[in-house]
């Protein structure tokens, strides 16, 4: 199933143009507007949690191998059958292999942004097996042909309309353009689904080394399902989901829930120990884990480390002046917003996403919202520069020191007093022979002027310098 | 903490009830089991409130059609179920949450697939905090799985406004049994 | 009388030369004595915002060579302090890292130096108009200053009334600004359009980026109060 997007586009640029254009993405984003509130009540009354939170990202990643290490031993130790995974296809070829020797054809997913990362829906499709997303926004976007827009509520890109659409098709029936009735429709319509599948695939929110505990929240109860009636239970699990211990959670789970709807804790909370034990009549018989690497463990060591405190929260889009302006689709990535702008290129070692990180106006609110003190604005500027070398993960010897960009001569023109009054003289004159209006064709090629002029009038330039105007005041 | 707890799962949209003597909170479960089963199956699964309060008894007594997880025909007939009554483990004041144990006797299931659930809560098991919550359940053998259940199944996948029912129970009653 | 070296950045210098002479007359109105480092040319923020290190590093030692021989530095924006204060000990190590904290530590926004420092908010200046204030990015969340504006307008007699999405970005950006266009304009067009819903004569910013990407989109078409410099405004407002 080809992942379609609501604004299609080659570049960010246009993504985003075709996202302003679109009335009713832009009424659906207006939805958003509600969650403002969340990220500042969070800082506000709930300090100290987010200090400690912060805290245990902190010790995580200060020893991710150590702890990774311990959580493998626990699992196994567990009856879970653990698979280190470095990339996305060995990841897909796992689950695909498990899927298979379960033989069952019905498939149900949890939402995991991680299984999309690895496009794992395609791959057991293409497998003949039927994977069917059971989160009710991700059903939708499934139905759709769509990627989701969001990593918390993944239809916010469409109208209640346009939700209804996409149902009655697939329902072959018109239905109400009403929540209830179209909660209601997918829920009648996925529960066979439920209680047919022999397989069933979860990402989880954290994995806690000391006692192998997967835990997993939702607030339909489609991961209880996932994880309590088919025989198998896959988890595909990012490395950066580990922590320490099992009582870390009654810090970690509350900021997850409040950073990403406001909840004191979600509805529904699985804190899963290995699979079923004797005597128990539901719950998988066999337990897998993906522990998916992709590019993460090596950020340790390097400024990007601090993306891996991510608990995948969506605070940063909440807040994001761009992302509510534009939608995740105008992104193209499965992480859209301030932290899919960090962990795109980062994961792709700078094959995708590579303009993402000019998608900022670096304002900043995505630092401030973040539950665990990641400084994403900071993070997105650094990207900037070493987006420039051959891998900005490691871009320190590559990108040259003392660029013979514009912007090296800039620097080293305005680094000296005399070169700075003279280049602003030049620039007057080039500037000066007319007013604000829009301005002439050969003006425009001029580095930034088009960018500014195709949606303002260009400031007019003084007439006569600051400095020049104080040295002859006194 | 019991009125905290009562306010915060209200907070959930969940029925609330009591706190009741055993007894009274016996006969409110069993009315509530009898009005959510319209006839259908009523799920009682083997916490030990459950057989302190002699569920099975007064049910059978309302005519109650049972299904306990050591029925045969248990996970076939689970789907067509109309309510289920558990016990929990313990309940926390500070979210409004119970906490369900897998293990046998009370399957993970039982809570989930049925349209309603009610809940028996004994007071004593009420636990102020998370932190608190997490120290008791993290004490001794981790069972497979511990179920965290705030209230009704719920989205706000739609236009970010919260729908009621998605593939969980539509409804969650929490009966506090006092002492 | 305390002594103030006056950064007026370089988009003061080039475009709106009156609000540096409107910051200093207030730096005079609350008894300092200004002075301007001829030396000066620009923060670096623009390299920052390219992704060009090295060349912010450049032009922030230029900086910090031209103003670390005085005791306080004040500059009519908030962005150009936020650059010196956040990203100049990330630009440089060693001794240059801690000329840049020391150099900081003496830097401040213009009504940040009013109020927090000076502790003044009444300056002589009377205004009788209906104001809003957008709070640019930087000032509000690397300096931290969100106050000091609205108290001394509020002590020139304004009435200040607050738009919905005070803290929301203009859209202007930096580089953002320049290479997408049209969506930094959608979002100058919504910052305009809650500053007009509080029927203000003018918003308000402490800082010329925003301002001229806001006037620049009213030029454009896009109705809205005025964007003008709190210095502007305040020393209009001297008698």
């Amino acid at each position: 199933m080809a992942h379609g997007l609501v604004t299609p586009g080659r570049t960010f640029r246009d993504r985003a143009a075709r996202a302003l254009d679109d009335p009713g993405l832009q009424q659906a984003l207006r939805n958003l507007d509600v969650r403002l509130g969340t990220a500042a009540e969070v800082e506000r009354d709930h300090r100290a949690l987010k200090d400690r939170a912060a805290a245990i990202r902190r010790e995580t990643l200060a020893d991710l191998d150590g702890w990774l290490d311990r959580l493998e031993a626990a699992l196994v130790a567990r009856g879970v059958t653990v698979h280190r995974c470095a990339t996305p296809a060995e990841a897909r070829a796992v689950v695909a292999d498990v899927a298979r020797r379960v033989g069952a054809h019905v498939v149900v997913k949890s939402k995991s942004m991680a299984t999309e990362e690895i496009d794992l829906a395609e791959a057991l499709e293409a497998v003949g097996f039927d994977a069917v997303e059971t989160d009710l926004g991700e059903y939708v976007v499934q139905v759709a042909g769509e990627r989701p827009s969001h990593i918390i509520t993944p239809v916010i890109h469409k109208t209640l309309e346009q939700v209804a659409t996409v149902l009655s098709e697939e329902a072959d029936e018109a239905l109400p353009v009403d929540r209830e009735a179209l909660t209601d429709w997918v829920r009648t319509h996925l529960r066979q689904r439920f209680l047919d599948a022999g397989l069933g695939v979860t990402g989880a929110n954290f994995a806690v080394a000391e006692t192998g505990t997967l835990v997993i929240v939702t607030n339909e109860g489609n991961g209880r399902f996932c994880t309590a009636l088919p025989r198998v239970h896959v988890a595909v699990v990012p490395v950066e989901k580990v922590i320490p211990r099992f009582t870390d959670l009654a810090t970690l789970l509350p900021v997850l829930t409040r950073s990403a709807t406001g909840q004191r804790l979600s509805n529904y909370v699985s804190m899963i120990s290995g699979p079923r034990r004797a005597g128990e009549h539901d719950g998988p018989e066999e337990l897998h884990v993906v522990l998916l690497d992709h590019g993460r463990r090596r950020l340790i060591g390097t400024p990007y480390e601090a993306m891996l405190a991510c608990i995948r929260c969506g605070a940063c889009l909440n807040v994001c002046p761009v992302y509510r302006r534009v939608g995740g689709h105008a992104y193209d990535s499965v992480y859209p917003g301030p932290m899919g702008a960090v962990l795109t290129p980062l994961l792709s070692a700078g094959l995708s996403g590579r303009d993402l990180p000019s998608a900022s106006t670096l304002c900043g609110a995505c630092t401030e919202a973040c539950p665990v003190e990641i400084p994403l604005a900071d993070l997105i500027a650094r990207l900037r520069a070493d987006l420039r070398a051959p891998d900005p993960v490691a871009p320190g010897s590559r990108r040259p020191r003392l660029r013979r960009s514009a912007f090296g001569l800039w620097a080293r023109i305005w680094s000296s007093p005399r070169g700075y009054r003279l280049s602003t003289t030049m620039a007057r004159v080039v500037g000066a022979t007319r007013g604000p209006e829009t301005t002439t064709r050969w003006r425009r090629r001029l580095p930034g002027v088009g960018g500014w002029t195709a949606s303002r009038d260009l400031p007019v330039p003084a007439r006569r310098r600051f400095r020049d105007q104080w040295s002859s005041r006194s | 903490m019991v009125e905290s707890f009562l306010t915060a799962a209200a907070e959930n949209a969940c029925g609330t009830h009591g706190p009741h003597p055993a007894g009274v909170a016996a006969d409110v479960a069993v009315g509530l089991a009898t009005r959510y089963s319209g006839g259908r199956a009523v799920v009682l699964t083997d916490e030990a409130i459950v057989a302190a309060l002699d569920l099975e008894a007064r049910l059978r007594a309302e005519d109650a059609d049972l299904l306990r997880p050591a029925d045969p025909a248990w996970r076939a007939r689970l789907p067509d179920a109309g309510v289920a009554v558990t016990g929990c483990v313990l309940a926390v004041a500070a979210t409004g949450s119970v906490v369900l144990k897998a293990a046998p006797g009370t399957p993970r299931a039982a809570s989930l697939v049925p349209p309603a659930h009610v809940c028996l809560v004994r007071a004593a098991d009420i636990v102020a905090t998370l932190d608190d919550a997490m120290a008791r359940l993290g004490e001794g053998e981790l069972p497979s799985a511990w179920i965290w259940v705030g209230g009704p199944s719920r989205t706000a996948d739609l236009e970010m406004r919260p729908t009621i029912g998605v593939h969980g129970p539509r409804s969650v009653d929490v009966v506090l049994v006092a002492a | 009388m305390p002594k103030v070296a006056l950064f007026v950045t370089c988009v003061v210098d080039l475009v709106t030369p009156d609000t540096g002479f409107a910051a200093a007359r207030l730096l005079e109105a609350a008894g300092c004595e200004v002075e301007f480092p001829g030396g000066q040319t620009c923060c670096g923020q623009p390299a920052v915002s390219a992704g060009e290190p090295e060349a912010a590093s450049r032009l922030a030692r230029h900086f910090i060579k031209v103003f670390e021989p005085f005791d306080a530095v004040v500059a009519p924006s908030g962005s150009c302090v936020a650059m010196i204060h956040h990203w100049y000990p990330q630009l440089l190590d060693g001794a240059w890292r801690r000329r840049a904290e020391s150099v900081a530590e003496r830097t401040y926004e213009l009504s940040q130096y009013l109020v927090d420092v000076l502790g003044r908010t009444d300056l002589g200046a009377r205004l009788d108009s209906i104001v809003t204030v957008h709070d640019a990015c930087h000032m509000l969340r690397h300096l931290g200053v969100r106050d000091a504006p609205r108290a001394l307008l509020s002590a020139a007699g304004a009435t200040v009334v607050e738009m919905t999405e005070a803290e929301t970005c203009c859209g202007f950006g930096g580089t953002f600004g320049v290479e997408h266009g049209v969506l930094s304009g959608a979002l100058a067009d919504d910052k305009l359009g809650h500053a007009a819903a509080t029927g203000a004569s003018c918003v308000v910013a402490c800082d010329q980026a925003c301002l001229l990407h806001l006037e620049g989109r009213r030029r454009r078409g896009t109705e809205g109060p005025a964007p003008t410099h709190l210095a502007d405004l305040l020393a209009a407002g001297l008698r």
